[in-house]
């Protein structure tokens, strides 16, 4: 399969002198083309330094991380941009939609960016729109929408560009466990109909096993990955949280 | 304790204070000098009704600007209020008193509104001198550096103090009533979908139409011959006008957002659709705000071109008064020494060439008749024709001489008609259109009759009674000189019996009334485009620290800097210039009305008045750029801060 994303031996550290604190100390691993992969850990185990470097919001102090191949090191301001406009996707915990757009409009936003023709947009929301049942909400704006319903326009928006990669933070955070349950459920229809990779940092163990692989950092270190392989979710969340038990909890136990 | 709090927020919201102090500095600054002009001592003795009239006019004026400041104060003290809502509720969760949270603002804005109070003073007291030398410079006057009058200091004072008070007691209004929750939550509010789009375009023709209406009726009315008798007729055209003046700026603002949002979003690129909505709640959300705006720029855009048709208007009713430079007449006083006047104005400007002359006033016998002409001996005639540049044709007979005042209204000054013969009384050559004021000293002249030298015995014997004036004209080489000097010693010379009339000194008479005016209008215009800037400066702030979140969501979509600052640029160009944009709108059916008004005195052609209005509009343009370019970098700095600071997912 396709690699999309390869961190090695990632390290960040913050402040400087006698008060600097290591946020990652050596994180390596690989994420292939359609994977969905959740990310899990305790509070300061480096769960969104991890993510904030792979978006390239924080610079590395060292190691280097890739998307299709094209490091992050030295990439000037500009190209970050670019490279989060072009690559990725993202779903945030707050869902982070712009109250002065539609729902129509915060969808499209991403290939505005990108400049994209109209014909093209317009195919591309009927695609998305079509998938993740987000049809009726088109014309609302997201003060008229609940909150699952807004994570759902923002996983259309996150989807739209057919990026490399999609990064999620603590996409449920916000939301019961109804609507949880059900945008689980998208982002598994996202990974299987619309082919993307998704990795998703949670402490939810239940959140966790949807994904295809669950990786755990402690202490800005790789500690453990569970695969689910052939198992059902039940197996694979029990799993997670025996793993979770071991690394000294820190996870929601659901 | 609070005290120091307050000290210590006034530091660290030195940037958020920053537009108040330009603000209340300027004004304060503008205040000071206009009551110091007002209260001081060359305006007094340069207008004869100066304390009775003009300065209880000037103070009413500055209690006017007075008014409007305190409500620009209160807009700003709403800015930073609304800034630092959160901080506020915080204050009240964290266990602090209303009251505590009041007495801490009011220590705040005090603080900074003393220091803009010193500051403002300060800068005032230099810009009173500018505005002195200016002042003098218009009504060609020698400036001399004016001292400080305690009224002026003290009406500053005085009127700050209320302005501060007004504003300050909106703002605690506000902060008394004010939720903990509402406080909390800062603002949000979200964009909404327009409920009846066709409504604005409806009232934007509506008002449009209604306003033109209202002006083409309005100029109907005062060309009427029975104007005076339909005063009611006219006010509800004024009132019609005004009405259409406050809702068209909303209601084009409405419009405008409305069509703008009209265009398919998957056709935008880049941040156009962005831009749009942030343009689109600005100018939704603040249409009164620009309506208000818009009105007070068309009144500095019409402003200009009004004041200068009138004082065009009077300079040349300054022409149209006296045809000479310099004139002088008397009916009993036998020893005129208008030698010896000649001699005392040659030492204040140069004498081209002077006559002395008789006029007579003819009257008919009590028991004959009527009749009552005036007339002037030839040689006297041709004098003063020669005067005015104009050699007098050969006569042989009597010439009968009209004022083109009243054969042609306002006529072009110093052209002479020569009409020979045909339809005339016997004995009569022709008839003579002359300059306005010819042969007028005081009591104007409407025709008279020139009498050849020989034959002026005869002709005055014919009447019952005769009355001859001692009458005195004379050229300059020079046009400006200390007229109002000159003037006072001729006088001075008869012990004021014989009355000189100085041309140019009438027209810096008439330059002084105008130079008041110009004071008045010039502080208006200045406060006017000031506020303006500065509302529109602390609204768009506010508005921007509301997108702030909105741009960091931008920026983690992988928005580039560049792209966010020009969308920031176009959104604060459009809510800066909409409302020059809607008064130059207003102002081509305003300036029309003028013009039609005034079209027969042909004061100004209508490219001057265009470019008047495009000089002026070029001026405010300036200023407004410049507020702009200031909120535009403060803007970005602090979106770009806030972006920086939360630089996490």
């Amino acid at each position: 399969m396709q690699e999309i994303l390869r961190v090695e031996r990632a390290v960040k550290y913050f402040g400087s002198g006698s008060a600097v604190t290591r946020a990652l100390a050596g994180v390596s691993f690989s994420v292939e083309k359609g994977e969905f992969v959740a990310v899990m850990g305790a509070s300061g185990s480096g769960k969104s330094t991890l993510l904030n470097v792979i978006a390239a919001i924080e610079p590395l102090s060292g190691g280097d991380v890739a998307v299709e191949g094209v490091s992050l090191a030295h990439m000037r301001e500009k190209e970050q941009a670019r490279y989060r406009r072009d690559r990725l996707g993202f779903i945030f915990q707050e869902y982070n939609l712009l109250d002065t757009l539609t729902a129509r409009e915060n969808i499209v936003l991403p290939l505005n960016l990108r400049r994209a023709g109209r014909e093209y947009t317009r195919s591309a929301l009927e695609r998305v729109s079509g998938a993740l049942g987000v049809g009726a909400l088109l014309d609302k704006f997201p003060y008229e929408l609940s909150g699952g319903e807004r994570q759902r326009v923002a996983c259309a928006r996150a989807v739209i560009t057919s990026p490399a990669l999609i990064l999620a933070d603590e996409p449920t955070g916000a939301l019961d466990s109804k609507n949880s349950r059900a945008l689980m459920q998208l982002f598994c229809r996202m990974n299987a109909q619309l082919g993307a990779t998704i990795l998703m940092v949670t402490h939810d163990a239940a959140v966790a096993s949807y994904a295809w692989r669950a990786l755990f950092l402690q202490d800005g270190k790789l500690f453990s990955q569970l695969y689910r392989g052939e198992r059902d979710r039940a197996d694979f969340q029990n799993e997670i949280l025996s793993t979770v038990a071991a690394t000294g909890g820190g996870c929601d136990a659901l | 304790m609070l005290f120091k709090l307050a000290l210590r927020n006034v530091r660290r919201q030195a940037s958020s204070y920053l537009i108040y102090f330009i603000t209340v500095t300027l004004t304060v600054a503008f205040l000071f000098a206009l009551n110091s002009m007002v209260f001081g001592e060359v305006l007094r003795q340069l207008h004869p009704a100066y304390e009775s009239i003009v300065r209880p006019l000037l103070v009413a004026l500055s209690a006017v600007l007075g008014a409007v400041i305190a409500f620009v104060l209160a807009y700003a003290t709403a800015f930073l209020l609304r800034r630092r809502k959160k901080e506020f509720g915080l204050y009240l969760t964290m266990g602090m008193t209303r009251g505590n949270i009041l007495a801490l603002f009011a220590g705040e804005t005090a603080v900074t509104f003393l220091c803009s109070l010193a500051a403002g003073v300060l800068l005032g007291l230099g810009l009173y001198q500018l505005l002195l030398y200016a002042f003098m410079q218009f009504i060609d006057g020698t400036y001399q550096a004016g001292g400080y009058a305690a009224g002026g200091i003290l009406w500053t004072v005085l009127l700050v103090a209320l302005i501060f008070l007004l504003a300050f007691a909106v703002s605690l209004g506000y902060l008394r009533f004010a939720k903990i929750s509402a406080l909390l939550a800062g603002e949000r509010k979200g964009e909404k979908e327009v409920r009846l789009p066709w409504l604005w375009p409806l009232l934007a023709a509506a008002t449009l139409a209604a306003g033109t209406f209202a002006c083409v009726r309005f100029v109907g009315w005062i060309g009427s011959s029975d104007f005076a008798d339909r005063v009611g007729e006219a006010t509800a055209y004024i009132a019609l006008l005004l009405a259409s003046l406050l809702l068209f700026p909303a209601s084009l603002c409405h419009c405008g957002a409305w069509l703008l949002q009209r265009r398919d979003c998957c056709a935008a690129k880049g941040l156009g659709r962005v831009t749009l909505r942030h343009i689109s709640a600005r100018l939704g959300g603040s249409s009164l705000l620009i309506g208000l705006l818009s009105i007070l720029l068309t009144v500095a855009l019409v402003g200009p071109n009004v004041f200068l048709a009138c004082r065009t208007l009077s300079e040349r009713q300054v022409q149209v008064e006296q045809a000479f430079d310099v004139v002088a007449a008397h009916t009993e006083y036998t020893g005129v020494p208008y030698e010896e006047g000649v001699a005392l104005l040659e030492r204040y400007a140069d004498v081209a060439a002077s006559r002395a002359y008789a006029r007579y006033d003819c009257f008919s016998p009590a028991e004959g008749g009527s009749g009552h002409e005036i007339c002037v001996a030839e040689s006297d005639f041709r004098a003063l024709c020669a005067l005015l540049g104009y050699a007098l044709p050969d006569l042989g007979g009597l010439l009968r001489c009209e004022d083109a005042y009243y054969v042609y209204g306002i006529p072009a000054v110093g052209t002479f008609e020569y009409k020979e013969g045909e339809g005339l009384s016997e004995g009569y050559v022709g008839t003579l259109v002359c300059p306005p004021n010819m042969i007028s000293v005081g009591t104007y002249v409407e025709s008279w009759v020139v009498v050849p030298d020989g034959r002026l015995q005869d002709y005055l014997s014919g009447w019952g009674s005769v009355y001859a004036e001692a009458c005195f004209a004379a050229q300059l080489a020079g046009e400006r000189y200390d007229a109002l000097a000159a003037q006072d010693a001729l006088n001075a010379l008869t012990g004021n019996l014989v009355s000189f009339r100085l041309r140019e000194a009438a027209r810096l008479e008439t330059l002084v009334d105008f130079g008041l005016f110009f004071l008045a209008a010039l502080f208006l215009f200045a406060v006017c485009l000031l506020l303006s800037a500065a509302m529109l400066a602390l609204k768009s702030l506010t508005l921007v620290a509301e997108d702030k979140p909105r741009y960091r969501i931008l920026w983690r979509l992988g928005a580039a800097d560049a792209a966010m600052r020009r969308s920031l640029f176009v959104q604060l160009a459009v809510f800066f210039l909409a409302p020059l944009a809607v008064a130059l709108l207003m102002n081509v059916p305003l300036l029309a009305c003028f013009f039609a008004l005034w079209q027969d005195l042909a004061l100004f052609s209508f490219g001057q008045a265009v470019g008047t209005a495009a000089a002026v509009s070029a001026f405010l343009l300036a200023v407004l750029a410049l507020y702009l370019a200031a909120t535009c970098a403060v803007a970005w700095k602090d979106i770009r801060t806030s972006i920086r600071s939360e630089n996490r997912l």
